[in-house]
């Protein structure tokens, strides 16, 4: 009746790319940068930038799917090769993901519960949202990220409100030699753009792709957004202090006696598991997608229960410092590598290809 | 036992258009053929006469099933009468015969069980000696209650009328508010035993026409014995037979129907059952009173916007109260949390216990006021709501902050106008109770993660069951969420596809 098909329409692309990208990143985004000083602005503006003008080039240039791509460039053993990695890129930055939300759940609000319950739950409910499809897991996002914009609003304009002005002037003198330590931790916080890439197959009209830059430049705003209150509210040398400064920022946003509630960092954390959700189901999909590709599958389904024992095994060890340094850095560097490297290199050798295919 | 097995039995896979027997000896066995089956049935009557031309002719109908008097001044007494008047010619051809019965509704069958059947279900067959076919006339007349007030579908403006369990009736009501030319009521049967009439409703030119094949194709597919009620017959026609939500509205009042056809969609009335269903359904179109449109549309935005939040409070309540006194109690403002902390003081039982104890027995106290008869419910709810609940609060079992917590998400469930969603939701009220009971408040989340997920899996008829929050329809989410003045709201629902969009307009004098 409504013939909505399987195409992604712009909103549900722009939901896609920002849940995918920082709002479930953005809360844990400056542990894993070793400390968010306030340089970190800077290199979340930057990240965004590249991966914003990476996103506009591909959606310009790229004629065909990624698979096409991929098989056209490098031959179709190569390219099973390659879909392959990116599976193994998706389920670390998912594990990454569940690992780090588990921790800021068990911190703030279950301490008594086994970490591993708060993981499965985590996954298995991933998995319920992503096993019908793209269209339904790209509805979801559309539906949740309705719910999530009116607190997150709320929660930064209360924030802003709080804030000293004063502090914020710290960002703008960030220290170059910081913003590019923080730079691939920063490209995590557009993680989305793994996922665009994927997405971004299925969609017949390129106009609708657009709507992914404003998902980059959204989350990536919320992201700074936060970044700000937290320096704001703790100044530059506090923030740093935290291991989860945003859901401390939240914490300690008072409204006085209208609140229904003691802590306002719920509205935070309630945002942020619903992100993360959406966010794992975003990166499972699209890793049970790569892994069907390359095994020659045209459906996913097969391998969405198969993935879970995996993100879940990566979670838990993630305990391990080096397991966790080691998936952190597939995931920096996957995506960073991603969006600047492999997918622009794809598109010039296609185009070069195809220019001698026209002189010849 | 011998008695029985003398009794044919009609195969229902193989006896249906058995055609009227010809010849010389067709009329006999075309009555031994009803008679064999009416053996033992003491309200099958059968009545033979004599017409002029010196023909036999052979009245069958069912007792009570239609009127006794039509049948004797209309058949009967014609008959009688040129069998008198020596007039032989009246009766020698099948359009001699159907001049002389005056009946408005009438058809000439070809098949002999057919019009048996069609006997059974309150018409009148009349077997002539010599025609080659059978004749059948509606003289139905199957004493029902008459129109009366809506029971389950409360409203202060607009028409109170409601439908009965009379299939024509029902009819009567729809087209009295659709006197359009293009509003089609098609007449199925549905049910190898019950032979149930099933009223297809739409309007040609502006329901979705792919949408009425559909409907239609899957209401003739149907192959089962009998159709009670509207609710078997949604079950038998939906898409998703093991889906958690309702995938058509029912509604027992015609203002409603006729609004919802008149806005693309299709209603399907079924013989005995007094409520109609309305598809393709979705999330809207079950939050929907028509009584909004009646209103003015500031007061009525915001009752729409009071019943969204009440639907979101009447399933998270519960859980949302054992998630914070259970697992976070650091969350509750200072204040509440030390009033739930003296409240819960002398209460023996975890929070999750005390919200399944009385959860359960407000099933229960639900349940009883249903099948009891009314005038008992009164004292019912005395019983159970005041003097149980009371006692239970007075001896310490249950805090009295839980009684409010359940009461407003009851009270919040009841403002749902769909019955059947507000059961779905109930279903989803302690999913999200499980989750809560294991995980606090993130279980509670994963929770309407799933609920989402499920709602935006659910579709009818090709309309999916969110929409139009989800896929997106910026107009039709605005109007689902605001109601707009009736002046401003020109256009159909275009996730409903319409084939005529516009509702205002159209050449009228709308302005």
């Amino acid at each position: 009746m409504n013939n909505y098909s399987s195409k992604l329409s712009p909103i549900q692309i722009f939901a896609l790319c920002s849940a995918s990208s920082a709002l479930g990143t953005l809360c844990f985004a400056p542990l894993l940068g070793n400390g968010a000083d306030v340089s970190w602005a800077a290199a979340i503006i930057i990240a965004a930038v590249f991966s914003t003008a990476a996103a506009a080039f591909y959606i310009k240039v790229l004629r065909s799917s990624v698979c096409t791509a991929l098989n056209d460039c490098s031959g179709n053993f190569i390219c099973r090769l390659l879909l392959l990695v990116l599976g193994i890129l998706f389920i670390a930055e998912a594990a990454l993901t569940a690992f780090v939300t588990t921790d800021a759940v068990e911190m703030y609000l279950l301490e008594e519960t086994p970490n591993e319950v708060v993981l499965l739950a985590l996954l298995i409910t991933a998995c319920v949202v992503f096993d019908a499809g793209k269209q339904y897991l790209a509805r979801c996002c559309v539906i949740l990220l309705l719910i999530s914009v009116i607190p997150l609003t709320i929660l930064i304009t209360l924030s802003l409100f709080n804030s000293d002005p004063g502090e914020l002037s710290a960002l703008l003198q960030p220290d170059a030699a910081a913003v590019i330590r923080h730079l691939p931790a920063a490209f995590l916080s557009c993680s989305g753009g793994g996922a665009f890439v994927i997405f971004a197959s299925g969609v017949q009209d390129k106009k609708n792709l657009t709507s992914a830059v404003y998902g980059f430049i959204a989350s990536a705003a919320a992201s700074l957004l936060l970044f700000a209150c937290s320096v704001g509210i703790f100044t530059a040398d506090g923030a740093e202090l935290f291991k989860y400064p945003y859901i401390e920022m939240a914490r300690s946003v008072s409204v006085g006696t209208i609140a229904l509630t003691e802590r306002f960092d719920i509205i935070l954390l309630s945002v942020m598991i619903i992100a993360v959700i959406m966010q794992l189901a975003v990166f499972a999909y699209c890793a049970a997608f790569c892994f069907g590709r390359s095994a020659g599958f045209r459906s996913h389904r097969c391998f969405t229960f198969l993935l879970i024992p995996v993100i879940f095994a990566a979670a838990y060890y993630s305990d391990n410092e080096a397991l966790f340094n080691l998936l952190a850095q597939i995931s920096f560097r996957g995506t960073a590598a991603l969006m600047l490297g492999i997918v622009p290199f794809l598109l010039i050798l296609l185009g070069l290809r195809k220019r001698r295919a026209t002189n010849a | 036992m011998d008695i029985l097995n003398d009794i044919p039995i009609f195969d229902i896979s193989q006896d249906y258009d058995q055609p009227v027997f010809t010849g010389a000896d067709g009329y006999q066995k075309n009555c031994d053929y009803c008679k064999q089956f009416m053996k033992d049935n003491g309200d099958v009557l059968f009545r033979e006469f004599t017409l002029a031309n010196g023909n036999r002719c052979a009245v069958i109908f069912v007792d009570g099933m239609c009127s006794k008097d039509m049948v004797e001044r209309q058949v009967i007494l014609p008959a009688r009468r040129f069998a008198q008047s020596s007039d032989e010619n009246k009766f020698n051809s099948a359009d001699g015969v159907l001049q002389q019965f005056s009946a408005t509704e009438y058809k000439r069958e070809k098949s002999i069980s057919n019009g048996y059947i069609s006997a059974l279900t309150g018409d009148v067959l009349v077997i002539v000696e010599g025609e080659p076919v059978v004749f059948v006339f509606g003289y139905r007349f199957i004493n029902s209650r008459s129109v009366g007030t809506s029971t389950n579908e409360g409203s202060v403006f607009g028409p109170h009328e409601a439908f009965t369990e009379n299939f024509r009736v029902n009819t009567g009501l729809l087209r009295r508010r659709i006197s359009d030319p293009n509003f089609v009521i098609e007449h199925l049967k549905v049910g190898q035993r019950s032979h149930t009439s099933v009223g297809l409703c739409y309007i040609r030119g502006l329901t979705n026409r792919e949408m009425v094949d559909k409907l239609r194709l899957r209401l003739q597919k149907i192959d089962i014995d009998i159709i009670n009620d509207a609710g078997e017959l949604e079950q038998l026609i939906e898409e998703q037979p093991s889906g958690l939500f309702p995938q058509a509205s029912r509604s027992e009042l015609p203002d409603t129907v006729a609004g919802e056809i008149c806005n693309g969609r299709a209603a399907l009335l079924v013989s005995g059952s007094p409520q109609a269903l309305v598809l393709p359904g979705n999330l809207s179109l079950l939050m929907r009173v028509n009584e909004d449109s009646y209103q003015r549309w500031s007061f009525s935005t915001f009752i729409k916007l009071l019943r969204r939040v009440a639907m979101i409070i009447s399933v998270i309540g519960p859980s949302l109260y054992v998630a914070m006194i259970a697992f976070h109690p650091g969350l509750l403002p200072t204040n509440l949390l030390m009033i739930s902390a003296i409240n819960r003081l002398n209460v023996p039982f975890s929070a999750l216990a005390e919200v399944l104890i009385i959860e359960f027995f407000l099933e229960l106290l639900r349940e009883a006021s249903i099948r009891m008869p009314s005038n008992i419910t009164t004292a019912l709810s005395i019983v159970g709501g005041l003097i149980i609940g009371d006692a239970a609060i007075n001896a310490g079992l249950i805090s009295p902050l839980l009684i409010i917590i359940v009461g407003l998400t009851t009270i919040a469930g009841f403002t749902i106008p769909s019955y059947s969603l507000a059961s779905s939701l109930r279903l989803i009220k302690y999913m999200l109770l499980l989750f809560t009971s294991v995980l606090g408040l993130p279980g509670l989340l994963f929770g309407i993660v799933i609920w989402t997920a499920l709602m935006v899996r659910s579709s009818a008829f090709g309309l999916d069951f969110t929409v139009p929050l989800a896929p997106l329809n910026k107009y039709g989410l605005l109007r689902s969420f605001i109601q707009l003045p009736i002046r401003k709201r020109t256009t159909r629902p275009a996730y409903l596809s319409a084939e005529d969009i516009k509702r205002i307009g159209t050449g009228g004098n709308s302005k």
